[in-house]
Formats: structure tokens, C-alpha cells, sequence
């Protein structure tokens, strides 16, 4: 098991990210409607800046600012590719990957092209939100999974008919996404990773109220104490080793046990499960799943709290 | 405070796939006599079948039975001896480990990624089938040479690429190998949106067909036995992937035998790639829709859910009988409940008037002041009250009003009819014959009960086994999913379910509405139709409830409801089908005479799981004829913004002080339009 609790992290206050002197050579960021997305995309300082929006939140290049880049590419590998091609274009020496508006499951195939793309070490920042629109009750998607893939570039090579596979999901408050993922693997035991300590205080218990609703996805097997794990919200590093955790100790009893990974949490703990696999598990039994849907919100949080820049730093290829 | 140890849910597991072999063994059940699913599932027969059914209607236990692992626990001797005295080898896989969706996209064509589908497809299977054989050919009676059967496999690749293979197990290893490295490369195409260096070593079904035909043809003990392939979660495959499975089943031949599960909703296609030819039911497939089949056989089902409580209440070291099962669950006598009410109206209602009566004042004031009720003024409200009260029995009460209402809407003499219906309560109360109120009771019994219970703003109550049972609808599962959170309120509640007393009426009402919740919200994960099949189903089940609790409802225990589906629009068509297929509506196969034209119409039923979220009933009796317009309203999200108003109309004819006539008594006449014709229920004026 590899300790990425090593690896750097910082949280700052938002006039504290503001007058940070730190210029990156290139910085890449999601584009959302809201005053969180606008804010982390303006303080963060890059000579080339290159801010996206993707298909799910169907924007148009008439709805965004002239700078925003619509990507409406149906293959979701193609679209990071394209990002990423123009973004980097003709060499860049430091890239900060602004999260805070990209979603989450951009974010895994973010950090898995560009350490493809031989850019090992970089940085990403977080915007944190004060709080969600509708508390527990935010809709994060409009609901409808259409299917429940792996994640381009986290594709395991699994084993087809192994009886002891692994589920772990890192549990968010979309609970229909969590119901889906389980379900897509009925047969697995799962494991339920907590983000705890929450973003914000009340976000835990409200987390659990939506958790609840996904419990008969999750199934007899998997609902007990033993099958859950705390990891905080805001701390890709300790999601790491926890998921490191939680697998190496299944793989200890089961040894060709297939293992799936669904970060459906914060995009800090996303980020985490991205970090993990590809130290971990390239080319090996396990995937990473996110169910897909036909539109997501645009607008899910309010206010900026702080931000949080995490130095991430990957094997060589 | 005494100390209860906690009692662990018995019936916490219900899903097949968290069953080990021993619990899909220990907990088999099959239907009596010669109804029993194994035979009519047929393993041994060379015809595919599809087995199909709603999420919970026991495919995969079913299938996961008549797999080798299953067949050896439950025979005598060695491997080969029992697939020898069954007849048959059942090789069991899951679609879902398949992970098919990664073959798509990737800047590959369709057409290439269907090749390498159906190469890594058969390759996978025809690994899961030697781990079989290896079993059947280690097992002690069987006499054959490893190397052959090696042999004979390695001829089905077009191009051999091992060195020497001398076992089954080196040959299942290269198969192994030849598996992983086709997912290495696919997995990576991701990236370098390539396929280089994946090669198809063998042709369309050779090794589907070749390996089964081998065995046969090497092992002698294997003449005649059939191999029978269990391929469950089809729904897992996308549609041109399903396309080869149905191009396999279309082209079977022995000693080959296909046996596919899929949910109802999961078979995408019966096209195979052939062109232009398309898979028959009966033809080259038979099908069996286990769900539906429970259902037909009513008694039989019932029978089976009480041996499938009784063996998993057992198993966790409960001793009780399956007969004895209803006996653990409180459920009041028709007698008792009657008498509760009585004392529960003196409790709440001795110094203020009952809301059933309150509302008829303010109906009967309203209609006399505008002109709708004939031969009554003012004045006679309050003996017309005085007249249908009979304060002992609220239940007597609200069949008063039933009768009261249906007059109004007849343009009835009010005061005369109230004085007549409270002298045959009179007989009704005192058992003197058959009453108007008896024939009421036989129709709208739990109508009258629903409508005191939301009268007074209690939750609607479904209690006992049976009903639990008639819920379930043929879903096992779904009875499981009940029970257990009727079992862990139970125990929340202090109680000790199967051990002392009776699970409590709160403790069954609770699990019940978690239970449904659950139901409803498996729908939402049904792809981008989920939230248009809820919401049309919340649409139809708000009609159904208003109709139900209105003054004088047209149909008794209704939850069903018939239409001309050619008159729908194709979406409202679409969403009902998928309603249907996603277990929300249940078919009712002998469809419903239409009136006036004598056409028989489609009829759907709420599934009764889902009779909890809008308070409807378990049984159903009546059913609501829709036009084409309206079921489109209902099912069309294009159209839906014109349901308020449709719900309007529909339930304004039921309802005092109008009964949808916008016209005063004597002046008023037919509507113009015509609406359709409800069936009559004898006894009860047309509505």
C-alpha cells in the first residue's frame, strides 16, 4: 500500500488564493453557471487560460462567454483529449487543473490523459462551496442513469466469472447514482466510503439522509458497519489510502477478485480514487464506473468558501 | 429495563446474487405438483428459452439452480454422474461480468467493435465452459484423454498460436491469456484509439458450438446429455450485441441448449444478423415470463410464498409452520375493526362533528344555494345529517353517504332519500336481510374503509401475510423486501416478530411504505425513460386516488384501467409498454369489453406493490375506461400539461354538489361529448 498522505496539500481562504503569486504556465477549468465556477477560474493565475464546458450541461456557444470552449463530443475520451491538446498545445512547464467546475467524472479522465500525455506532476485546485442549493434535497443530475460504465482510461482486465468481486463508492448525496452504480454490480459486496469530516458540518447528516435512500441497492451483504469507511470530503490523498486500504484487504482474502471503484462523492475524493488507481492498479483487475445521464445542473452549489490546492504527483509512466 | 438481545432479519439477504451455492440450494423452493418451474423451464429441451421477469422474480436463483455447482450439491455421485441422471450440464455466466459497454466508441466502427465483441464473448464463455468440463473429466467416473479434448478445442481457433497445451487446465490458462490480452488492448483504445494487435483466432460460434460438441464427442459418458449455456443479465448487452446472442439461438444446434434471463424490459431486439431475419417466439425460441406465470397460478403462488418464509424463517432457527405464518401478523376481524372505529369516533369526535358529515353540510349548503339538489332547503340539512348518522357505527355512516351521494346525483328528493336510506341501515345494523347496504358492501367494502381512513387522516392500513402475498404479485423478492422491513420496524418497535405475539399493525404499515418507496424508486434507474415512466404513473395513480375517495366513485376497488391503445400517441404507447416492462403496470391478458362498441380494450393494472403510494387497493375489481386522448394525457409528457384539468373533468361527476352538470336539475341534460361508458356493476346505477 502506498501512503498518499505524504503528498501536499494547502487550504487557503479565498483572499488568501487571491494574492498568491504563483503563475502557472497553463491552467485548464470547467465551465458552470454559478458565482463559485466564475471566481476559482478568474484567481487562478496562468498565462494561458482555457476554461471548458461539457456536453452534460448543454450549453450552446451562444449561452457561454466567448472564451469558454463548448466540447460536444459524444465520446467522453475524445473531448478531454481535445481539451487537453488545446490547452497544452505547444508545451507547458506548470499546469494547475482547476476542479472546481469540472465534473467529476471529467476529472478521473483529466488526470489519467495527462499523465498518458507524459505530465506527471501538477497541481489542481478546488473551489469549496458554502453550501448546496437545496441542502439534501440538490439535484445534482435530472435523475436519469441511462448506464453505468467504466471510466475511459480505468478499465480493468477482469475476470468474468470471479464470485468475490468488490464494490467501493465513495457516497455522495446524487443517491440515485449510488443505487445504480450498486445495482449495475448486484453481485458484489460493497464497501461505502463517508466523506467525513463533510465539506461543511451539516453536509454530513444531510450526505446520510440521501445515502439512505440508496440502502436496498446496497443490499444485505454490504449494510452492516464493517462495510463502511470514513475518508474526508476535502482530502484526496487520505481517500487514497483508504480505498488502498479497503482493496488490499479484500485482495488479501480474494485474491483474483475483481474490484470496481465509484467515486460519486466530492471531486476532491474523485480525485483521490483517480491518484489511487493509477499508482495502484493499471492493467490489473479493477475499474473505475460512473454511471451516466442525459443532463446534469447547472447550478448545484452557492458561495465560495475557501479553496484547496493539492500537489499531485504520479509515477513515471 | 429488561435486556432483549436483538434478533438478526431473517430476511435481510433477498437478492439471488448474495446467496452463496449453499443458500440458493437451502433455499429452493419450487411451485407444487406439476406446475414446478424446473420443468417448465425444460433444461434438457434442445429449444432456447428466454426467461424472462420483473427485478426479484427469482431468474437468477432459478438459473443459478440448474448450474453444475447446484446440480452436484443436490445429486448423488460424482459430477458426471449427476449431469448424466439429470440430463443435462448447466453452465452458468452473467452478462454483467462482461463489462460490454467498453466495446464501443473509441474512434472504432460499429461493425468492428460487433466482431470483437462476439470473438471476446465466445472466448469468455468457452473459458467458463472448460472450468466445467475440467470438473466433470476430473470427477472419478469419467474416462477421457485430457490431451484429445485439448486437442479438439485448439481445432476450433482458425490460427493456433500455443506452444504445447497438455491439460485442460493449460488450455483454460490460454484461454485466459488470449481473454486478457484482447481487454488489455480494448481497454487502452481508449487512449490510442486503436485495436492493433488484437486478433480473431476463430470464426462467428465455433467455439460456442465446437467446445459442447467435443465434449460430446470425446467423452462417451456425454452422449446425449445437453450443454446447456445460463446466460443471465441479457439486459447488460447492448442491442447489437444481443443481435449475436440471437443470432447463437437462431442457429443452435445440439447438443447445444440455450437458456437466457433477462428482465422484462432487457431484451432490446429479436433481430439476429442475418439480414433482415428476426428470432419468433415459438419458432426459434420459447419464453417464459416467470413473474406472470406466479401470477396465473394464484393458489400455487401462495402456497410456494408461505414455504419460501417458512424455509428462510428455519434457516435462522425459527420454528413455525409455513400454514401458521398468517397467524403472526395483526389483522383485526371485519367485527373488530368496526367496533375500534366506534370507539376511536366517541373518543375524537364526541364534542365536534364528524368530518364526513361536515363536509356534506357544506356540499348540500352549496348545492342549495346555487340549485343543484332537488326538494330540499336549508332547513332539512340537519335532519338529513340526523337521518344517515348512525353514531355506533362510522363505518355504517359512510356507506349511508355512499348511498346518499349516488342519489344526489340521480336528482333524487334529498330529505326523502335520507330518511329511507337511515331506515335501511336501520335493517343493515340489525341483520334483518339482504340490504342495500349488504350489495354495497359487496363492491365497495374496502373503498368504505380507505375513505374512513382518509376521512379521519390516518394512514391507509395493508395487513397480513396474504396481502403481503398479493402484493408481491409473482416477484419473490419483492415479498422478501416486505417482510424484512416489516421485520426491523417490528423489532424497533420492541416487538419480537415469529417469537411472541403478533407483528403490530404500526410495524406492518411502516415496512409496507418502505417497501413501496423501493419499488418506486427502481424505476428511476430505467434509463432516460425512468423519470417518464414515474411520472406518468404518479399522474394515473393521482386519477386513480381521486376517483377512489371522490363522493360517489364510478368504479369499486379500482386500480386498473383499459384503453384502445391504436388511439394513444405513439409516446403515451411507448411509456406504457416500458411502464409494463419495468413491472409499474401489470397486463391483464383478457382485456376489457368496451361498451359501446364491443371492441376489446387493453387493460393495465397498478402493480400492487405501488397500491401503498397512492392509497389504493391490493384487489382489484373495477376498471376506468380512458379514451385515447386521455390515457395519452396520462403517459404523453408532451401532453401531460393538460392533466389537471382532464383530472378535473373525470372526477367533477363524482362529486357533489354538482356531479360535473353545469346546468340546474331541471334544465340539465346529457353532456355532448361523448365520454366512454363505464361497466356497470350490478346493483349500482351507471355512472
Amino acid at each position: 500500500m502506498t501512503d498518499y498522505t505524504i503528498y501536499y496539500k494547502e487550504r487557503m481562504s479565498v483572499e488568501e488564493f487571491e494574492s498568491r503569486s504563483e503563475t502557472y504556465d497553463v491552467s485548464i477549468s470547467g465551465f458552470e453557471d454559478n458565482e463559485r465556477s466564475e471566481m476559482s477560474f478568474a484567481k487562478t493565475k496562468a498565462s494561458r487560460k482555457m476554461r471548458f464546458a461539457f456536453p452534460e450541461h448543454g450549453y450552446t456557444q451562444s449561452d457561454v462567454p466567448n472564451d469558454v470552449i463548448v466540447l460536444d463530443d459524444d465520446d467522453q475520451a475524445l473531448a478531454v483529449i481535445r481539451a487537453i491538446d488545446l490547452a497544452i498545445g505547444s508545451g507547458a512547464q506548470t499546469l494547475c487543473l482547476d476542479i472546481t467546475s469540472i465534473l467529476s467524472h471529467y476529472v478521473l479522465v483529466f488526470v489519467r490523459f495527462l499523465w498518458e500525455r507524459g505530465i506527471q506532476r501538477f497541481d489542481v485546485v478546488y473551489g469549496e462551496p458554502t453550501r448546496y442549493v437545496d441542502c439534501e434535497e440538490t439535484q445534482f443530475s435530472d435523475g436519469a442513469v441511462t448506464d453505468v460504465v467504466q471510466a475511459p482510461g480505468f478499465e480493468g482486465v477482469h475476470e468474468p466469472f470471479a464470485d468475490d468481486d468488490l464494490l467501493v463508492v465513495s457516497v455522495g448525496y446524487d443517491h440515485a447514482l449510488v443505487a445504480s452504480v450498486a445495482s449495475a454490480k448486484d453481485h458484489a459486496k460493497k464497501v461505502q466510503i463517508y466523506g467525513f469530516p463533510s465539506l461543511r458540518p451539516d453536509m454530513y447528516q444531510e450526505g446520510l439522509l440521501r445515502a439512505q435512500k440508496a440502502a436496498e441497492a446496497i443490499g444485505g451483504k454490504s449494510a452492516g458497519p464493517s462495510n463502511i469507511r470514513y475518508a474526508p470530503a476535502s482530502d484526496p490523498f487520505v481517500t487514497a489510502s483508504v480505498v488502498s486500504e479497503v482493496v488490499a484487504r479484500h485482495r488479501k482474502k480474494f485474491p483474483n477478485a475483481n474490484v470496481y471503484l465509484a467515486p460519486l462523492a466530492t471531486k476532491a475524493q474523485t480525485l483521490g480514487f483517480a491518484i489511487y488507481y493509477i499508482c495502484e492498479c493499471l492493467e490489473g483487475p479493477t475499474s473505475i464506473l460512473h454511471p451516466t445521464f442525459r443532463t446534469y445542473s447547472r447550478t448545484t452549489s452557492e458561495g465560495i468558501s475557501g479553496f484547496w490546492k493539492f500537489v499531485v504527483e504520479l509515477p513515471s509512466k | 429495563m429488561t435486556d432483549i438481545p436483538p434478533q438478526a432479519n431473517p430476511f435481510d439477504l433477498v437478492k439471488a446474487t448474495d446467496l452463496t451455492d449453499d443458500q440458493i440450494h437451502g433455499y429452493w423452493v419450487d411451485l407444487p405438483g406439476g406446475a414446478g418451474l424446473v420443468s417448465r423451464v425444460a433444461p434438457k429441451s434442445p429449444m432456447p428459452m428466454f426467461i424472462l421477469g420483473g427485478k426479484g422474480s427469482g431468474k437468477t436463483h432459478l438459473m443459478r439452480y440448474l448450474s453444475l455447482p447446484l446440480q452436484k450439491r443436490r445429486g448423488y455421485g460424482d459430477e458426471l454422474e449427476v449431469v448424466r441422471s439429470d440430463g443435462y450440464l448447466g453452465v452458468y455466466v452473467r452478462c454483467g461480468g462482461l463489462d460490454a459497454f467498453r466495446f464501443a466508441g473509441k474512434g472504432q466502427p460499429d461493425d468492428t467493435w460487433l466482431a470483437v465483441f462476439s470473438y471476446c464473448f465466445e472466448v469468455w464463455l468457452a473459458r467458463v465452459a472448460l472450468d466445467s468440463i475440467c470438473q466433470l473429466v476430473r470427477s472419478g467416473s469419467a474416462k477421457v484423454s485430457e490431451k484429445t479434448l485439448v486437442k479438439g478445442v485448439r481445432s476450433l481457433f482458425d490460427r493456433d498460436k500455443w506452444g504445447g497445451l497438455d491439460s485442460l487446465a493449460d488450455m483454460s490458462s490460454a484461454l485466459s491469456s488470449l481473454y486478457r490480452q484482447a481487454a488489455l488492448i480494448i481497454n487502452n483504445a481508449s487512449i490510442s484509439r486503436k485495436l492493433d494487435g488484437l486478433e480473431i483466432l476463430s470464426s462467428p460460434g465455433r467455439l460456442f458450438f465446437g467446445v459442447p460438441r467435443i465434449l460430446s464427442e470425446t467423452l462417451s459418458a456425454m452422449a446425449g446429455v445437453r450443454f446447456v449455456y445460463l446466460i443471465d443479465e441479457l439486459e447488460n448487452l447492448t442491442e447489437s450485441q444481443q443481435m449475436f446472442v440471437n443470432t447463437l439461438v437462431r442457429e443452435r444446434t445440439d447438443p447445444v441448449g440455450i437458456k437466457i434471463g433477462a428482465r422484462l424490459y432487457g431484451v432490446r431486439t429479436n433481430k439476429t444478423l442475418n439480414t433482415g431475419e428476426e428470432n419468433r417466439k415459438d419458432s426459434e425460441y420459447s419464453e417464459i415470463v416467470l413473474d406472470s406465470e406466479l401470477r396465473k397460478l394464484n393458489a400455487e403462488y401462495h402456497s410456494f410464498s408461505k414455504h419460501l418464509i417458512d424455509l428462510r424463517l428455519r434457516q435462522a432457527g425459527y420454528r413455525i409452520g409455513a400454514d401458521q405464518m398468517p397467524d403472526f401478523f395483526e389483522e383485526p376481524t371485519e367485527t373488530e375493526r368496526r367496533e375500534g372505529e366506534s370507539l376511536l369516533f366517541k373518543k375524537r369526535y364526541s364534542d365536534k362533528e364528524r368530518p364526513y358529515f361536515k363536509k356534506l353540510k357544506e356540499k348540500l349548503t352549496e348545492g342549495i344555494r346555487n340549485g343543484f339538489v332537488r326538494g330540499t332547503s336549508s332547513e332539512d340539512i340537519d335532519s338529513i345529517v340526523a337521518s344517515l348518522a348512525t353514531p355506533h357505527d362510522p363505518f355504517c355512516e359512510k356507506i349511508n353517504l355512499l348511498l346518499f351521494y349516488r342519489a344526489w346525483s340521480n336528482d333524487k328528493d334529498l330529505a326523502k332519500e335520507a330518511k329511507a336510506i337511515g331506515e335501511e341501515a336501520s335493517r343493515f345494523l340489525s341483520k334483518e336481510k339482504q340490504t342495500e347496504h349488504d350489495r354495497v358492501l359487496e363492491h365497495f367494502k374496502s373503498d368504505i374503509w380507505a375513505q374512513l381512513m382518509m376521512d379521519t387522516k390516518r394512514p391507509q392500513i395493508y395487513l397480513g401475510f396474504d396481502t403481503f402475498v398479493e402484493m408481491s404479485s409473482g416477484l419473490p423478492r419483492c415479498l422478501l423486501t416486505i417482510l424484512k422491513h416489516i421485520f426491523t420496524w417490528a423489532v424497533f418497535y420492541g416487538e419480537k416478530p415469529f417469537l411472541e405475539g403478533k407483528i403490530s399493525v404500526k410495524s406492518q404499515t411502516r415496512g409496507i411504505q418502505q417497501a413501496e418507496e423501493w419499488f418506486f424508486s427502481e424505476a428511476r434507474s430505467g434509463g432516460g425513460d425512468g423519470m417518464a415512466i414515474r411520472d406518468a404513473m404518479t399522474r394515473l395513480g393521482e386519477l386513480l386516488r381521486e376517483i377512489r375517495f371522490s363522493d360517489k366513485p364510478s368504479e369499486c376497488a379500482l386500480s386498473t384501467f383499459s384503453v384502445h391503445l391504436a388511439e394513444m400517441t405513439p409516446r403515451a404507447y411507448d411509456v406504457v409498454a416500458k411502464a409494463e416492462r419495468w413491472s409499474m403496470l401489470l397486463s391483464a391478458s383478457e382485456g376489457q369489453h368496451e361498451r359501446n362498441t364491443g371492441r376489446v380494450d387493453a387493460k393495465f393494472r397498478v402493480h400492487p406493490m405501488l397500491a401503498p403510494r397512492w392509497d389504493l387497493p391490493i384487489a382489484s375489481r373495477g376498471a376506468l375506461s380512458l379514451t385515447g386522448r386521455e390515457a395519452s394525457v396520462i403517459f404523453d409528457e408532451t401532453m401531460s400539461g393538460a392533466f389537471p384539468q382532464l383530472k378535473h373533468k373525470r372526477v367533477r361527476r363524482m362529486t357533489a354538489p354538482t356531479f360535473g352538470k353545469s346546468k340546474k336539475p331541471e334544465e340539465s341534460e346529457r353532456p355532448a361529448e361523448a365520454e366512454p361508458r363505464q361497466q356497470t356493476i350490478p346493483g349500482i346505477d351507471d355512472d
